[in-house]
């Protein structure tokens, strides 16, 4: 080794790559095989956390039981005829499904966030914003408050929740994408102007089916509808939530190109190839699936579909190819966690929108005041 | 062969006509400029050709078929369009952007295969940009930004080329380089341009747009006159032959000149 003196021309160490960019930071250079390695890391910590999340809510019982009862319904190995009963259906009957049901909700959320911002072309969209929870709310109160006494006796009669659910937020997400295009292009401004106001008119009817049926029930659902919960689960919510979210990723997952392509504008994503009227309408449907389950299950989630697309796009860049499979994993590590930290920061147990929401508000702040973003402006 | 044709073309927005009656045509491997001045139709006129706007009435067709008859993606494969103000929401890298021009060409599930980024290295390369490729989109400069967007469509390997005012923001440097890249393509291509000098050393034939209305048509020795540059845009200029390129010369008399000549 030579020691130089005075300045020395930095060479560079790569002789067929150029090193000559000055301007603008560089991107988090994260490439296809540490794309890989950060899903599988992801994947362990998501793990990691699930088994926390069972274990903080099963306090009571032996690490060790929480782990025997596992191994024994996952995996048929062992014996747990000297556990008793009880710890045995709260670990399995209540905190399991409770782990899944966070990793499913996590998921879809992210996912449903991810799918939205690029629909729309815009950073601040989320299910949240563009009034599509809100919908489905609706829906859903409506039909559990009011269903039988207005429905009775038609051919309504026989929707479920679930189904008022999903009429509500394919609604809601029709009647914004309408209003924010009346007089000509759709803009960031006026879409998220028409989640407000139809968020609001949504919130408004829910509120007033509550307080037309002033019972107990009613405020529970109020509390529950506007704040979310992963509390009154069982398998069967479960399942239906976990197919409505298993069809969103599927769908999506091929999906990949016409999402990048997307994000380049109505006219770029035209001129190749790519149909966007066709693409929104069915984007749309397996959105609005997917939330409303989520709804129905767990309330409104805010700022979920929100924030997790944002911290995974400065983790890894706006590439779906990467994009995609990373948020939905960050998304099931944020949902699982707010679900210990609603479950162990008071006695009583906090609703998890809260706790969301209490993330979620700053950094949508942080959002619209970061000019790099650079939405609202001018587009193609 | 491949070649792009209008008949009769009318386009309107709510309460105006901005196109009416245009009938152009765009033969295999010709270069065609259509030129006008600001308002007179030409991007809107482009628009319709590449889909992204509706025509009220007329026709369009792309390598002899019509154009309604054509899916999204096949026209894709036919046609690629370099538009000026492109500016995304999110960022994405600059060698992104360009292997987005294999959308066309690809399922929407299928990754990018070594060709793919064999393509994008070249087109890249093309465009003298290779050393970007990494950089974010949105810090690139607006002459930087716009031969990324060629590249794209140099990515996206089709026989017709459309482009509106691709050579905007560039310095004189990049505005002959572009242009020179899109000759030496060999593609049939169709170019806004508002350069009448520019126009008349890279088009094989002009259209002028005035109004909505193809109102000149030919090469450029046969259009672009100083009658013409009067009627259209209201101008004094001189149309010579320059001395030392052979090529046409056009120079315009500000008002301050053109009053000291009277």
């Amino acid at each position: 080794m030579r020691l130089r003196t005075g300045y020395h021309v930095p060479q560079n160490p790569f002789p067929f790559t150029e090193g000559g960019s000055l301007r603008g930071s560089p991107p988090m250079e994260l490439g296809k095989l540490t794309t890989a390695g950060l899903c599988i890391v992801l994947t362990i910590v998501m793990i990691v956390v699930m088994c926390a999340s069972v274990f903080i809510g099963a306090v009571d019982i032996p690490f060790e039981t929480v782990i025997r009862i596992m191994v024994y319904k996952i995996f048929g190995i062992g014996d747990v005829s000297d556990i008793p009963t009880y710890m045995i259906s709260i670990v399995w009957r209540l905190y399991a499904p409770r782990a899944v049901l966070g990793l499913i909700v996590g998921v879809g959320l992210a996912l449903a966030g991810v799918v939205m911002q690029a629909m729309v072309q815009n950073p601040l969209a989320d299910p949240y914003i563009l009034g599509i929870s809100s919908g489905a709310s609706l829906g859903a109160t409506f039909a559990i408050l009011m269903g039988a006494t207005v429905l009775g006796g038609t051919m309504f009669a026989s929707f479920g929740v679930e189904a008022c659910a999903f009429i509500g937020a394919i609604g809601t997400s029709t009647l914004v994408f309408i209003l924010s295009s009346i007089g000509g292009k759709m803009t960031t401004t006026k879409l998220i102007l028409s989640g407000v106001i139809i968020s609001s008119l949504c919130g408004a009817f829910s509120n007033l089916i509550v307080y037309l049926e002033p019972d107990a029930e009613g405020m529970r659902s109020l509390s529950f509808w506007l704040m979310g919960s992963l509390s009154t689960i069982d398998y069967n919510s479960v399942t239906q939530c976990g197919i409505a979210v298993l069809i969103g990723v599927v769908f999506f997952a091929t999906q990949m190109r016409n999402l990048n392509a997307m994000m380049l504008g109505d006219s770029t994503a035209t001129t190749l190839g790519v149909d966007l009227s066709k693409l929104r309408k069915v984007y749309i449907i397996i959105t609005s699936l997917i939330i409303a389950i989520i709804v129905c299950k767990c309330g409104i989630i805010g700022f979920v579909g929100l924030i997790i697309p944002h911290l995974t796009r400065g983790l890894v860049g706006t590439n779906h190819w990467k994009l995609l499979p990373v948020a939905i994993l960050i998304g099931a590590i944020f949902m699982l966690s707010a679900d210990i930290v609603a479950r162990t920061l008071a006695a009583s147990e906090i609703p998890i929108g809260i706790i969301t929401s209490l993330c979620g508000a700053p950094v949508f702040a942080y959002i619209m005041l970061k000019r790099s973003y650079g939405f609202g402006g001018a587009s193609e | 062969m491949m070649s792009i044709r209008t008949e009769d073309l009318n386009i309107s927005v709510p309460k105006k006509r901005i196109v009416e009656g245009a009938s152009i045509h765009v033969d295999d491997g010709e270069f065609v400029g259509l030129l006008g001045p600001n308002g007179s139709g030409k991007s809107t006129m482009l628009k319709t050709i590449y889909r992204t706007m509706k025509r009220e009435s007329g026709d369009i067709w792309l390598d002899d078929k019509p154009l309604d008859s054509i899916t999204l993606k096949d026209s894709a494969l036919m046609l690629s369009v370099v538009t000026q103000h492109n500016y995304y929401n999110f960022d994405f890298k600059v060698e992104e952007v360009v292997s987005m021009g294999r959308t066309p060409h690809k399922k929407p599930m299928e990754m990018d295969n070594a060709e793919d980024r064999k393509i994008v290295h070249d087109c890249l390369e093309k465009v003298n940009m290779l050393d970007f490729k990494d950089r974010n989109f949105s810090s690139l400069s607006g002459g930087e930004q716009q031969r990324i967007i060629l590249a794209r469509a140099l990515a996206q390997s089709t026989p017709c080329l459309i482009l509106d005012e691709p050579t905007n923001h560039l310095d004189i440097k990049y505005q002959l380089e572009v242009l020179d890249i899109v000759k030496s393509l060999g593609c049939t291509t169709l170019c806004a341009l508002h350069d009448l000098n520019l126009a008349a050393q890279y088009c094989d034939r002009i259209y002028i747009l005035d109004h909505g209305h193809v109102v000149r048509e030919g090469t450029p020795q046969e259009v672009i006159t100083e009658e013409m540059i009067m009627e259209i845009y209201g101008t004094k200029a001189s149309v010579d032959i320059h001395p030392k390129t052979g090529m046409m010369n056009i120079v315009y008399f500000p008002a301050h000149y053109a009053k000291k000549m009277e």
